[in-house]
């Protein structure tokens, strides 16, 4: 399994799909691309609860006017927020190391799809401590992760974990274990994602926000030609949630 | 010296009453100051809250600098359009941070920020100034902090947050495009440090410092208050996770620290809020603790404050008032004393005029009025017979051992080892006096010694002096005892002579007795009627009535007294002499072995 972020450059990707098919007897990955949309109507939940007066979070907190108002809503950053994945039939394998970025109060991804015994290497990015710890585990403590340095971490049994920071309580992040995860993929700025599937077979695209899967799932049969559901988008979120009644 | 002891108790009541003055307003003073400090105290705090969160709203307004300037909203404008942070190019964010530090060169430095952020839509750290430790740190970013999220989504607010220091954040979102999601967000952060609480301090005129994770991180005083008094946050902290109002309202009820220093807490605001950290206010208790603080607490002001000159006068008054009295009771009778020893001395007097004395001099008076009485008896010599006193012989016996029962009778029986006997005394207080006797004129220092040997004659009666009324009878011996004399039922006393001052009436009750002694009786010593005219005077010079104070019932007390000291100490013989006590006529006895 693999994880790619927004498609890397076009290029190098028409290169390297070019060696893979012109490669006698190697078995080439099949790209799904899509993109998600409705995400503007989701509300990260660690904003929206920071905005709670009885939260204490600030002594002073005002809309700017001109920005619309329906901007002013406190959807996910999608890129790094919301992770789609490619549920396959049968059990998956462990998968291939994972970088989790720490900096800015927030991980890098913030919910992660992954199969069981797949390892997070969780880099601190910021100029400071981090001390993540999972929330009702054992296996992860909290430990101090001192700037640059990688904290390792594997969730060997199926579940959602949550994990946040003890020095940063605006960090969050969910790691889903799921044994049939095939490819995972972080959507771009633009809701377009791309998922690399080694082998054929009919899978499901769901799309995961804070830990939780949202939107309906959308199956795909993967060939050994690359496929475009573009024209099927996931849809994240139809209408915005009750709590947009506040500002 | 009735008036100077009166004087020292209404110096001692004085005395007292400015004490229990003083505790009072002490105590009232600690609870005023107690009072005035936690409402100074939780004043402090919410000017100190009251000014962190004006002064955010400043620093937003102060990000329209920056989020108004066209190159920083066009840098981050073309920082968002990239799809992967790497794609940013290097001179983007060069040009970015260029313009960021001419901005703010360009703003009062009092208005200036600790470090300035310039975020991308993505929350990446497009240009940063003034946070060093993040410069090699490429993949730093900030969007994931609620004010930076908010600010990205078009809200600006404050925060505060724990990165490697605390600092207090505000955020604005920058626009590029009308109507369009803002292009990126301006992020400005104060160091929350000694510099900053310093300012807080002068500003608010509070003594605030902060903490965070049970340690103070910084503190700032106003000019004047003790730095130190706050390092003892440290020990209190724990004290929060119990303190209701802290964990609920953010805001703690007074604690006191040691040395009268009282703080409260409160919360910061922001992400702070559930690491634990806020900022202390703290006061200098006003207790004074005491009433030997009180001098050493008082400045120049307090001083200034007294009025002296009442204070003068008041001593003034109280030291006249004083000398006034000890003047009245003590230098005048001496100096009245004095001259009377001078007279004395000089010839022109031969006694003491005792009545003209007061109270301790009187005393003197008498006593060496007698002294003098007795020297002329024996000749003018200075040998004084060595008396010892009742008390002295057998301890205390009360008031009734004293010879000068004679005018008092006793209420009750005398008791004790040595009691003196007074049998018939109250006969003859129930003798009714006859007539005030004369006060007896000062005699000459002869005139005791021409009376006394007239009276200590008892071997030679006059039995035509003789009072008839005596009926005292004889029942017979040489040596009679106490009981020998039976009193008949008619009145044994001399009504016609109760003052030995008349010579004639004192030979008269002698004379009485010594008809006794012609009849062998001997019924007294020689000497007793010298002590009897000795103690009658001294009874007329302290003012005491000698009505009904006869020779017999003298000579029958001593002998009563005589029997019972020889009886018991085995002696041949009792001397008595007459002297003053307490401003009374006394007796001393002293048994004589030989």
């Amino acid at each position: 399994m693999t994880v790619s972020g927004k498609p890397v450059r076009r290029w190098i990707a028409a290169l390297l799909g070019a060696f893979v098919t012109l490669a006698p007897g190697y078995a080439a990955a099949t790209d799904v691309k899509g993109r998600v949309v409705g995400y503007e109507h989701l509300r990260n939940p660690i904003w929206a609860a920071a905005k709670d007066p009885e939260r204490h979070g600030y002594s002073f907190r005002e809309p700017v006017t001109t920005v619309p108002a329906a901007m002013r809503k406190l959807f996910p950053q999608v890129s790094k927020e919301i992770c789609v994945v490619a549920l396959g039939s049968a059990p998956k394998g462990a998968g291939k190391a994972v970088s989790v970025r720490v900096s800015g109060g927030r991980t890098t991804p913030v919910t992660l799809v992954v199969t069981p015994g797949t390892e997070l290497r969780f880099k601190n990015a910021d100029p400071f401590d981090h001390r993540l710890f999972g929330v009702n585990m054992t296996t992860f403590p909290a430990s101090n992760t001192a700037k640059g340095a990688i904290r390792r971490w594997t969730p060997q049994e199926p579940g959602r974990y949550e994990l946040r920071d003890e020095l940063a309580p605006s960090l969050a992040m969910w790691v889903v274990a799921e044994p049939t995860a095939a490819a995972v993929a972080l959507p771009g700025a633009d809701g377009r994602f791309e998922l690399e599937i080694e082998e054929p077979g009919q899978y499901t695209l769901q799309a995961y926000f804070a830990g939780e899967p949202v939107g309906r799932p959308l199956p795909v049969v993967v060939e050994r030609r690359d496929v475009d559901v573009s024209g099927k988008p996931l849809v994240l979120a139809t209408k915005p949630p009750v709590e947009d009644n506040t500002p | 010296m009735i008036a100077s002891r009166f004087w020292f108790g209404v110096l001692g009541l004085a005395l007292a009453f400015a004490v229990l003055v003083l505790e009072l307003a002490v105590s009232m003073h600690d609870r005023l100051g107690v009072r005035m400090v936690s409402e100074g105290l939780l004043a402090d705090s919410r000017v100190v809250s009251w000014y962190l969160k004006n002064a955010a709203r400043e620093d937003a307004a102060q990000l329209i600098r920056f989020a108004a300037n066209d190159a920083v909203a066009r840098a981050l404008a073309s920082a968002s359009r990239a799809g992967d942070p790497a794609e940013i190019d290097g001179a983007t964010r060069r040009q970015l941070k260029a313009t960021l530090s001419k901005i703010a060169g360009e703003m009062p430095k009092a208005d200036g920020f600790d470090a300035i952020f310039a975020v991308a839509q993505s929350g990446e750290v497009i240009a940063h100034i003034g946070f060093d430790q993040a410069i090699n740190s490429p993949e730093f970013e900030l969007g994931g902090y609620p004010v930076v999220a908010d600010a990205l989504h078009g809200y600006v607010r404050d925060d505060t947050l724990m990165f490697d220091r605390l600092y207090r954040v505000v955020a604005r979102p920058v626009e590029f495009e009308v109507g369009q999601l803002p292009a990126g967000a301006v992020v400005g952060a104060h160091i929350v440090d000694d510099a900053f609480a310093a300012q807080l301090a002068d500003r608010t005129g509070a003594a605030v410092a902060f903490y965070s994770s049970g340690k103070r991180l910084a503190a700032g005083m106003p000019s004047g208050v003790d730095h130190e008094g706050l390092d003892q946050l440290v020990t209190d902290l724990p004290s929060l996770d119990a303190d209701k109002s802290y964990q609920d309202k953010g805001r703690s009820e007074v604690h006191d620290l040691a040395d009268g220093m009282a703080v409260v807490y409160a919360r910061l605001p922001g992400e702070a809020w559930q690491l634990g950290a806020g900022y202390a206010v703290a006061r200098q208790g006003y207790k004074i603790a005491g009433l030997s603080a009180v001098l050493s607490r008082a400045d120049s002001k307090d001083k200034d404050a007294v009025n002296s000159i009442r204070l003068v006068a008041i001593a003034l008054g109280a030291i006249g008032i004083g000398l006034l009295l000890s003047f009245w009771e003590y230098n005048g009778p001496l100096a009245r004393f004095r001259q009377q020893v001078k007279a004395l001395s000089g010839g022109s007097a031969t006694r003491f005029a005792a009545e003209k004395l007061r109270a301790p001099y009187r005393q003197l008076g008498l006593d060496l009025n007698l002294t003098l009485d007795r020297s002329a008896r024996s000749g003018g010599g200075d040998e004084a017979p060595i008396s010892i006193g009742f008390e002295q012989m057998f301890g205390e016996v009360g008031a009734q051992s004293s010879m000068s029962a004679f005018g008092v009778p006793p209420s009750s029986p005398p008791s004790g080892a040595a009691p003196i006997e007074a049998p018939g005394l109250a006969t003859a207080q129930a003798v009714p006096p006859a007539a005030s006797p004369p006060r007896r004129p000062p005699r000459s220092a002869a005139q005791p010694v021409a009376a006394a040997p007239a009276a200590a004659m008892p071997s030679a009666p006059d039995a035509a002096s003789l009072e008839p009324t005596h009926t005292a009878s004889y029942s017979g011996g040489t040596v009679v005892g106490l009981g020998s004399f039976s009193s008949s039922a008619r009145d044994i006393s001399y009504p016609n002579v109760p003052s030995p001052v008349d010579n004639g009436s004192a030979e008269s009750g002698l004379n009485a007795i010594t008809d006794d002694a012609v009849n062998g009786t001997q019924e007294y010593e020689p000497e007793w009627t010298q002590v009897y005219q000795d103690f009658v005077r001294i009874k007329q010079d302290c003012g005491e009535a000698v009505e009904g104070f006869t020779f017999e019932r003298f000579t029958q007390t001593l002998r009563k007294n005589r029997d019972t000291l020889m009886r018991e100490h085995g002696v041949q013989h009792v001397q008595f002499s007459a002297y003053v006590k307490q401003g009374r006529a006394a007796l001393k006895a002293k048994p004589v072995r030989q």
